[in-house]
């Protein structure tokens, strides 16, 4: 419970850390003793609104990456925008480890969709969690499989819902149906849950969404999983085979990395990449995180940097057309 | 405000002294808000000619809606244009007094003045002198309007957003 | 029955007991305070109550949803600053019979209305789950759009005297809606580059001004220095036997109404408020008094959005889906407990609905009671000499703003939207209607291009429900009036038409 009740001692060096980072007039920068970090609060900025699953990744690592690193660690949501208002002022605060934020696979992508963001902007210092798509369908309907989806799709247009514009989940959708020549009609909702809920009952032919989204509803038979668009099946649902299985080489889903500002000083960086490792690795993250049907990953930014890489060329690829 | 434009002027006030001071009401200032609204419309169906057309296909341009919608602003104040000069005015709300505008604009600047101060100051020294700025607007005086008022406030704003709710001021 | 003893049975462990009271108290808090919303403190609650055993994390977590919506009414009295949309409608009502100096009665009134109207949905919960979620999943695009522009007749409603300016704030409000990406295409509309502006305008920001903010501004202009206008009179505080009968049917149309709203998905308390208000109106036989202190508008709008809470709950654990952003925190919560939200959850743990259903009956009594109590304090607030009370308002407004998305933009939309509002309330527009196509545009506009992204025009033609809809919000439009027409020339002709 030490986070709520805090000493007024406590939160006064908050509200002073967080002052001097909205100035940055910080003399952090000219402090060499960086060997001692973390000597003050962190901030770990969060792009989404407090409770989404987003906010909920970033809590559970900051609960862990606060006894790694013993320091006081807040989470500020900053939310807009699709993400970009967070991503925004977090490129913008100084890069010296005390303001850090959770990177979306939105990071990579707003910027070919008209939002001034540039991946190039923030260092990525590991990936923590995955978040597959998957295709599904009314339990009703008359797709068994994947191949039953895309050959009708192939003559007229299947409504496909996705949980917003630009999503990646209506990225997922043109990803279909570039791969498979077909004519899937992306139908943008407000959010992952109305899209669903719009497939459970009916009102459109199939639904692009994350595993944790679909997973409940195909559990109670309300939504028929035909495939998860990744390089391995989801361990939420054993039984549904992916895209590739089925003869159609797509894999793309939502990931999120804990990341700075571009430009740490090397000894902050390496311990940050070291705490958030073993924050990712603890069993309380793990457990989180699966539990809500997502996956928990672990990859280091010497592997994580080429593929955030990679997907940024993706989405350049995917949005020019 | 209220969900009916009556219940702004003095009629249901408390004191009778707001209906005896209410504004006489005159065509010309009922003609003020259709032109208002007028102009307003025409704003929002301008701007959203502006709007770029996406390459995407859809039975809708995103220009459509922000169009109709200004487009029944203008239409509307047209029409309460028309009943005022055929039906009558309003009852006018409550008159200004003297010295009200004024309030009104010292007290956004007093809080112009705070978001600039804020990015390099401390938020309970500068929301102390807001407050205090505020009260003083208002006409409050003297210690415990100036000094003891804004402190309190302060403190509970402080506990509330900062130690309780952590929200970053 | 067995399900219901053990279900009820798990909250008689001190545990919970005190859960509850703690939620009760912070969610009191927080909603009196224009600003802070009941989802910005479940949230922050559950990265605490994760770590707690479920039935007690969900004891805080419902109990300060609850409860928050109980204080949220307060403001919208006492200082006609709703802290959510939800209360929207209180203002109406309760803001007027405040400046009567009714504030006490007004407060009293609120609360019972909204305890009456919660325990109403909690039957919902209870009885009605499975076959509401039905109804609930049967709502698409096509329902919703067809349900919205229902609810945008309400405008006639709120419109108060002049009905054109009512009308042409309703369309000032549907074009605020239509600031941000466009839903379907995300071509920026609007925004002028503004990447807070992207997602839409801050709702709360714009309500807070158009509302609370617009209303000191008013205040300050019109306020003669030397009298005191502050009002020191509160009034009786319990409302007597007559009062008591007349509040009956609002009560009971408000909680019909919040029941049936409440269950549907993107529906909520705003619009259960407006249209319960409205429909009471119409049902009224003082309709003139609403919108001028009524306490049958107050307990109609009252009691229809907390009514709310229960069916949204309902819908939320019958679909597996949350239906607003606290139900998310909710939903989110139980699957990391390891329970199952979804259908199967009513076959296979009946007992975990009725302990649900049971933290919020135990929340509301106690919420109710804490509210009387705490009242005559708080009503304290309108004793304060107006400078005080000016200030109070501008300064809570201006950080509780500011906390809703840590953004500075939301507090210059909150101060725009008062010096709008401000210039709305002296040309004689009424605000309600900008609110309510604010509100309702978004949905209206989003809803009828996905439709017709799906299914092209027959998407809607051919939807019964839709249908239905699209004939009551016609009729409801036209019908009163040429009913009036009709009664008058009958009087003038005094002679029965057959």
């Amino acid at each position: 419970m030490h986070r709520i009740s805090n000493t007024p001692v406590r939160a006064l060096a908050v509200s002073a850390a967080g002052l001097l980072a909205l100035t940055g007039c910080a003399d952090r920068q000219n402090d060499d003793e960086t060997a001692d970090f973390p000597s003050e609060d962190i901030t770990v900025v969060v792009p989404y609104d407090a409770g989404g699953a987003s906010d909920l990744a970033a809590r559970t690592l900051v609960g862990e990456l606060e006894d790694e690193l013993d320091a006081s660690i807040v989470v500020e949501n900053r939310s807009g925008g699709a993400g970009s208002v967070g991503l925004d002022h977090l490129a913008g605060q100084d890069a010296d480890g005390y303001t850090l934020g959770y990177l979306p696979v939105e990071t990579v992508m707003l910027g070919h969709q008209g939002y001034d963001i540039d991946p190039s902007d923030y260092e990525p210092l590991g990936q923590i969690v995955s978040v597959p798509a998957t295709i599904a369908v009314p339990a009703d309907s008359e797709y068994e499989t994947l191949e039953d989806l895309l050959a009708a799709a192939e003559d007229e247009e299947l409504s496909v819902a996705n949980s917003g514009t630009g999503s990646i989940w209506h990225a997922a959708t043109s990803a279909l149906n570039e791969e498979a020549g077909t004519q899937l009609d992306p139908v943008p909702f407000d959010g992952g849950a109305p899209a669903v809920t719009a497939a459970v009952g009916g009102q459109v032919d199939a639904v692009v969404a994350g595993v944790s989204e679909t997973a409940t509803a195909a559990e109670d038979d309300q939504l028929r999983v035909l495939a998860v668009l990744d390089d391995e099946r989801a361990d939420a649902m054993p039984d549904v085979p992916t895209a590739e299985e089925q003869g159609h080489d797509v894999s793309i889903g939502g990931w999120g990395a804990i990341g700075a500002p571009e430009g740490l000083p090397d000894d902050v960086r390496e311990a940050l990449v070291d705490a958030i490792s073993s924050a990712a690795d603890s069993e309380e993250f793990v457990e989180t995180i699966e539990s809500s049907g997502n996956i928990a990953v672990n990859v280091g930014p010497e592997e994580f940097q080429p593929f955030y890489e990679e997907e940024n060329a993706r989405f350049e690829s995917l949005f020019s057309e | 405000m209220t969900a009916t434009p009556e219940s702004a002027d003095g009629t249901d006030d408390a004191g009778s002294r707001r209906a005896a001071s209410a504004g006489t009401p005159s065509p010309g200032r009922d003609l003020l808000a259709p032109a208002a609204g007028l102009l307003a419309g025409a704003g929002v169906v301008a701007l959203a000619g502006t709007i770029e057309i996406p390459d995407i296909d859809g039975q809708f341009s995103p220009r459509w809606w922000p169009q109709v919608s200004g487009a029944a602003v203008m239409l509307f104040s047209l029409a309460a244009g028309a009943r005022a000069l055929i039906v009558g005015a309003d009852e006018a709300p409550a008159a200004p007094e003297r010295g009200g505008v004024r309030r009104i604009v010292l007290a956004l600047g007093a809080v112009l003045i705070y978001g600039a101060l804020w990015q390099f100051f401390d938020f309970r020294l500068v929301t102390v002198l807001l407050v205090a700025a505020l009260v003083a607007i208002g006409g409050g005086r003297g210690w415990s309007g100036l000094v003891v008022f804004p402190v309190i406030t302060t403190t509970v704003l402080w506990l509330l957003f900062s130690v309780l709710l952590r929200v970053p001021v | 029955m067995s399900a219901v003893a053990e279900g009820l049975g798990a909250l008689a462990d001190p545990t919970v007991l005190l859960c509850i009271l703690v939620g009760a108290l912070a969610g009191m808090l927080v909603g009196a305070f224009p600003g802070i919303t009941a989802t910005m403190s479940v949230a922050l609650a559950s990265a605490f109550t994760l770590t707690m055993d479920p039935i007690p994390g969900l004891a805080v977590l419902l109990t300060i949803y609850v409860a928050a919506n109980f204080g949220d009414r307060v403001p919208a009295i006492l200082v006609n600053t709703p802290g959510t949309p939800a209360s929207i409608s209180t203002t109406f009502d309760g803001y007027p019979m405040a400046k009567q100096g009714k504030a006490g009665i007004a407060l009293t009134t609120s609360a019972f209305s909204a305890a009456f109207g919660t325990f109403g949905g909690l039957l919902v919960l209870i009885f009605a789950a499975i076959p509401l979620s039905r109804m609930a999943l049967s709502f698409g695009p096509a329902e919703m759009f067809a349900l919205v522009v229902f609810g945008l007749t309400m405008v006639v409603g709120v419109s108060g005297s002049n009905l054109l300016k009512g009308l042409a704030a309703a369309a000032f409000g549907l074009v605020l809606s239509t600031v941000g990406r466009d839903p379907i295409t995300g071509a920026e509309r609007m925004t002028f580059g503004v990447l807070e502006l992207s997602d839409g305008l801050p709702f709360i920001a714009v309500i807070i001004g158009l509302f609370g903010i617009a209303d000191v501004f008013d205040q300050m202009l019109t306020h003669h220095a030397g009298t005191a206008t502050a009002i020191k009179n509160l009034g009786r505080w319990m409302p007597n036997r007559s009062e008591r009968r007349r509040m009956r049917k609002p009560a009971l149309i408000g909680t019909g109404i919040g029941a049936v709203v409440g269950a549907l998905p993107a529906a909520g308390g705003d619009i259960a408020g407006i249209t319960s208000w409205s429909a009471s109106r119409r049902l009224s036989k003082t309709p003139g008094e609403y919108g001028h202190g009524s306490m049958e508008g107050l307990t109609a709008g009252d009691s229809a959005s907390n009514a709310t809470l229960g069916p949204s709950v309902s819908t939320t654990l019958a679909l597996g889906v949350p239906g607003d952003s606290v139900m998310a925190v909710v939903i989110g919560s139980l699957v990391i407990w390891g329970f199952d939200p979804g259908p199967g959850l009513f076959a296979s743990q009946p007992d975990l609905v009725y302990t649900i259903a049971g933290i919020m009956a135990l929340a509301t009594v106690l919420t109710l009671f804490l509210s009387l109590l705490r009242m005559r304090g708080v009503s304290k607030l309108l004793e304060l000499p107006p400078h005080y009370l000016w200030t109070v308002v501008i300064v809570f407004c201006l950080v509780g703003t500011f906390a809703v998305n840590n953004s500075v933009v939301d507090v210059a939309v909150m101060l725009v939207a008062g010096v709008v509002g401000l210039f709305m309330r002296r040309l004689g527009f009424p605000a309600a209607p900008v609110v309510l196509g604010l509100i309702l545009g978004e949905l209206a506009e989003a809803n009828l291009r996905r439709a017709l992204e799906i299914g092209g025009v027959s998407e809607i033609l051919t939807s019964p429900i839709a249908l239905a809809f699209l004939v009551v919000a016609v009729a409801s439009v036209t019908l009163p009036p040429a009913l009036r027409r009709l009664r008058r020339s009958r009087r003038r002709d005094r002679r029965p038409v057959s």
